[in-house]
């Protein structure tokens, strides 16, 4: 509900936050108070925000402040105004948005939110009778739940959206497989290997030697602090997988630690070609190319 | 019979094999008895599996090949596999086919200098 492709089914959301018709009457009723009153909201609470410690990391510009500041007077009239329908609720979207685009923490928006309305409410105080203010605060209280569903829903999915993106970076700049000499791919690799890494290294080599019909192979894996077993088992199947592509593999700065593990596996290293250091298994690659 | 689909053709002192077809029962039983024949007739060291036409091998059919690998090998032949595709490579890796110990060239080219061609 609420994603930004599927149409929301505005009854159903209503109902989901147990917002009714009376509901709406009673925001409706203090629209007019509230346009009347916009100005001293406005001074009371951004008085509140520029006292907490994101406002000089987030609103610095005056110029971006004043924006800030007619969105936010046109947010607060619109809610008041409860005109729930599609347009109302993209708005809401678009505020998520914008907030989210920013990097302005969750935390302090919906601080913002909730004080925005306790700043109201205590401006309406000396002129609505206490029941009907009661009633009027109920309401509104359900109105911005909805509201901020919709803008919370709106910052995770750009977060998602952010994340996988930077998963899809990682997941690439993470196998970066190149051809140093003719028919020889060199393939460093730094950092944590899990087994899903493994697996796209494997891919990723021998696609690349399909395409390249290299002859050999090194993975340098010295920028590699520690392998866990499942891991260590993976490298040993890639020097295989290679061999079935005409293209032999040679592991280069096996560190003793990943030495142990490998032969503590149990693992067949007949076969498998290691070098302790890059530099042995780049002069090798290059006698075997000249020969 | 289906010596159109897997023709088992000698060439330059090598016997190559050509599949291009699902393993089936039928093709494994044909490929077992006439590379067999063919090796014998022949008397050649060499067999080439060239699989460059196989997008898809699962590894019961690939169990098969190795099975036809042994066999060639009692009769005193090698075999090498040419032309597994990354994919299938990768898809045989990851439903635990042992990989080792499989002499394989990138494609028939390569296969056949393995070969001393």
């Amino acid at each position: 509900m609420g994603s930004a492709g599927a149409k929301p089914d505005i009854a159903v959301i209503l109902a989901k936050y147990d917002i009714h018709r009376s509901d709406i009457e009673a925001i409706q009723s203090v629209s007019e108070m509230a346009q009347a009153r916009i100005e001293q909201w406005r001074d009371t609470w951004y008085s509140w925000l520029r006292a907490e410690p994101e406002f000089d990391e987030f609103f610095q510009s005056e110029d971006l402040l004043a924006q800030v500041q007619k969105f936010s007077a046109k947010y607060w009239l619109e809610f008041f105004a409860a005109e729930v329908d599609e347009s109302y609720l993209e708005s809401r979207e678009l505020i998520g948005e914008v907030h989210a685009r920013i990097g302005l923490p969750l935390p302090i928006y919906l601080a913002g939110m909730s004080r925005s309305l306790t700043v109201f409410l205590g401006l309406f105080k000396p002129d609505l009778p206490e029941e009907k203010l009661a009633e009027v605060s109920t309401s509104a209280m359900k109105l911005l739940h909805l509201d901020t569903e919709i803008v919370v829903q709106t910052y995770t999915e750009r977060s998602n959206r952010a994340l996988e993106a930077q998963n899809q970076l990682l997941a690439e700049m993470s196998t970066p497989v190149t051809q140093i000499l003719d028919g020889v791919l060199f393939l460093p690799i730094v950092g944590i290997i899990d087994s899903r890494r493994a697996r796209d290294i494997m891919t990723n080599s021998l696609e690349e030697i399909s395409s390249t019909r290299a002859t050999q192979f090194i993975m340098d894996i010295s920028g590699v602090a520690v392998v866990a077993t499942a891991v260590a088992n993976y490298l040993i199947r890639i020097t295989k997988a290679t061999l079935l592509m005409g293209c032999s593999t040679t592991i280069s700065g096996v560190s003793p630690a990943i030495a142990q593990t490998i032969v503590e596996l149990g693992i067949d290293v007949e076969g498998v070609n290691t070098t302790a250091t890059m530099q042995d298994a780049l002069a090798e690659a290059v006698r075997n190319v000249d020969s | 019979m289906r010596t159109a689909e897997t023709p088992v053709q000698v060439l330059q002192n090598v016997i190559v094999v050509t599949l291009q077809v699902d393993l089936s029962a039928s093709v494994i039983s044909y490929l077992n008895s006439r590379v067999l024949e063919v090796v014998q007739a022949t008397k050649l060291r060499w067999v080439i599996l060239d699989l460059s036409g196989m997008d898809v091998i699962d590894d019961r059919e690939f169990a098969e090949l190795i099975k036809l690998r042994d066999k060639i090998k009692l009769m005193g032949a090698t075999t090498i596999l040419a032309g597994l595709k990354p994919h299938v490579i990768v898809a045989l890796d990851t439903l635990g086919t042992d990989l080792s110990d499989i002499k394989a060239g990138r494609d028939l080219d390569q296969a056949l200098q393995m070969a001393g061609v």
